[in-house]
């Protein structure tokens, strides 16, 4: 039986691909915000 | 490999033999030389304060992580995982999505509101923000800083004093006190100029170490797994350490409840605040996760690596330092270790100086002598930073025998989570959150979290501590202490804060959040300053964490971004 179960391994990665898929999400979301902004407030660089 | 070479040293590793202690000395020539120059150069408290805000999305993203660069991720997460097994991953299991969550709802807000009052410590916003005269907001939070901080540089010298100890074999008590000298020392020569540097540059370093090292081992042993699971157990295979039930879910809720320590820590929300521009918050907040991810899978591999490669029965705080002398040739080692202790400096330092202008700024300047000359404060600043300095020393001597990782977490990060957390979160999102709330909060948080600590040992002394075979009581009271007490405390403060009322003009400071700074500074005149911006009521500030770094990053030259500064000057 190899020393780690197909559970122990399922708790180990997902929580880190959840994070990461998160962190992508962030990262979009947020460029999207920053451009809205930009045209709302017609600002160039956004400070 | 260069650490064979005759000349070996007592140190307990066996392996750490001249290069090493070479190497790593001459690594800390170099940092004490370079706080020596600094000290020449930072004569008066103007010298550290920096108005403009200016450090890149890199560094900070970098420093924001790196501040844990210190003894508890680089010793104490390796110990966790040599001591626990798998169940160490879930160390990032809260404070990566925290983290993520702090850079998506507090980095923001906490910079363009503290850039517009002038804040430069948490102190001072929380009073500006809550519109509290009676000094009592300002007051509470600069004692539990004081208190919580203070921790944070035992625990730092404790890991130092490992350090040396893994190094050259002396008792573990002179480890402490040459270690405590050495950080006490380099804080009190102007150490203030290494703060960024050590913390961009040497979280670099051993970044690097925490790839390396595991895949060096993987190279050398293959996957740890079989050989942890023969050697110590299903148990430390397991991604609950073999527990089920109620057990296992308050041990992931211990590890989960680490991450509420977030928002509350004062050296992780100043690198919010000194950010150059708010546009690249988003690319630091990358960089930072990134970090994360990688610091927090390699520790975790480091420490299950040296399960696997010297079994059981070597201390937890010794396992990094051991297997980097084992796997690395000398002369890395040395620069390894040599880094990793001057982390534990920089960061001891940083903690000593945020507890000192929580004294001098927000107690002494604030309150008792509002008149003081820069350079009372200043001779002031040394008197209190040798004085907390003494008392870490003394309280790392005491603690030696506690792990770095329980350390950091009960007697620093957990206290200054549950204290300061719930009031910065509502600081900047509720309106309704007041000043007695607040202060209620931190009481509050600041009294579980130290009780909930002792929790076990009192009850055992009564002889009422639960059985291990009543799952859920038993797991209740011996729950990491940070999760009661943030909730405790969040909860009192939004009880007292509904009872009371929220300060005037709150709804004119929260339109700031939802506009780009420039579209709040252009406007108006005297700058575009808003009204109910008070500067802190004193001047000129004394030294804080945020100034340091910002200090120290215009110093180096490293951002050359001096148009921009003309730009925010005129």
């Amino acid at each position: 039986m190899p020393p780690l179960s197909a559970l122990d391994w399922i708790g180990l990665v997902i929580p880190f691909v959840v994070f990461f898929v998160m962190l992508i999400v962030y990262y979009v979301w947020e460029g999207r915000r920053e451009r809205r902004l930009r045209e709302e407030y017609g600002i160039e660089n956004v400070e | 490999m260069w650490s064979e070479l005759p000349l070996q040293t007592g140190g307990i590793a066996g392996g750490a033999g001249v290069w090493v202690l070479a190497t790593f000395g001459t690594y800390l020539l170099v940092l004490i030389g370079i706080g020596l120059y600094a000290s020449r150069l930072t004569d008066s408290v103007g010298d550290y304060v920096i108005g403009g805000r200016q450090i890149g999305p890199v560094v900070t993203g970098f420093s924001e992580r790196a501040s844990e660069m210190s003894g508890w991720l680089t010793l104490g997460v390796p110990g966790d995982a040599y001591n626990t097994g798998i169940m160490a991953f879930y160390n990032g299991l809260g404070m990566i999505p925290a983290d993520l969550l702090a850079w998506a709802g507090i980095a923001k807000r906490l910079r363009k509101y503290t850039e517009i009052v002038r804040a430069v410590t948490l102190p001072t916003f929380f009073e500006t923000r809550l519109g509290d005269d009676s000094g009592l907001v300002k007051a509470t939070s600069a004692v539990v800083l004081l208190v919580f901080e203070g921790g944070y540089v035992g625990a730092q010298i404790v890991a130092a004093g490992v350090l040396l100890e893994v190094l050259t074999g002396v008792a573990p008590w002179i480890g402490i006190v040459v270690g405590g000298i050495i950080v006490v020392g380099y804080t009190m020569l102007g150490g203030y100029f290494a703060v960024a540097w050590s913390d961009y540059f040497q979280g670099a370093i051993i970044l690097a170490a925490f790839i390396a090292l595991p895949v060096l081992a993987f190279g050398a042993y293959g996957l740890p797994f079989e050989q942890i699971a023969a050697t110590g157990g299903d148990a430390m295979v397991s991604i609950t350490a073999g527990a089920s039930g109620w057990a296992a879910v308050f041990g992931i809720i211990s590890y989960a409840a680490i991450g509420l320590g977030i928002p509350g820590n004062p050296h992780v929300m100043v690198r919010f605040m000194g950010i150059d521009r708010v546009k690249n918050i988003r690319l630091a907040a990358v960089v930072a996760q990134l970090f994360m991810f990688v610091a927090y899978i390699g520790a975790a591999l480091v420490g299950l690596y040296a399960f696997a490669v010297f079994g059981g029965g070597v201390a937890g705080d010794d396992v990094m330092p051991r297997l980097t002398l084992e796997l690395f040739p000398g002369v890395i080692a040395g620069i390894i270790l040599a880094a990793a202790l001057a982390a534990m400096m920089s960061s001891a330092d940083s903690q000593l100086l945020v507890a000192t202008s929580a004294v001098v700024e927000d107690v002494y300047h604030g309150f008792l002598d509002r008149e003081a000359t820069e350079a009372q404060l200043v001779r002031y600043s040394r008197i209190t930073t040798l004085a907390l300095g003494a008392a870490s020393i003394a309280f790392a001597f005491l603690a030696q025998n506690t792990p770095v990782y329980t350390l950091v977490l009960d007697y620093a990060w957990g206290g200054l989570g549950a204290a300061i957390g719930p009031t910065l979160i509502a600081a900047l999102w509720w309106k309704g959150v007041t000043a007695e709330g607040s202060v209620t909060s931190m009481v509050v948080g600041t009294t579980t979290m130290i009780l909930w600590t002792q929790l076990p040992t009192v009850l055992g002394a009564l002889g009422a501590m639960p059985a291990e075979s009543s799952a859920f009581l038993y797991g209740l009271v011996t729950v990491y202490g940070l999760f009661p007490a943030f909730i405790l405390s969040t909860l009192t403060l939004i009880a007292v804060s509904l009872l009371t009322t929220p300060p005037d003009g709150v709804d004119e400071q929260f339109e700031v959040f939802d506009k780009p700074l420039s579209a709040i500074t252009s406007r108006g005149s005297a700058g575009g300053t808003p009204d109910y911006v008070t500067d802190g009521g004193t001047r000129p500030k004394a030294v804080t964490e945020a100034d340091t770094v910002r200090a120290h990053v215009r110093a180096s030259g490293y951002w050359d971004d001096h148009e921009h500064d003309d730009e925010r000057a005129n």
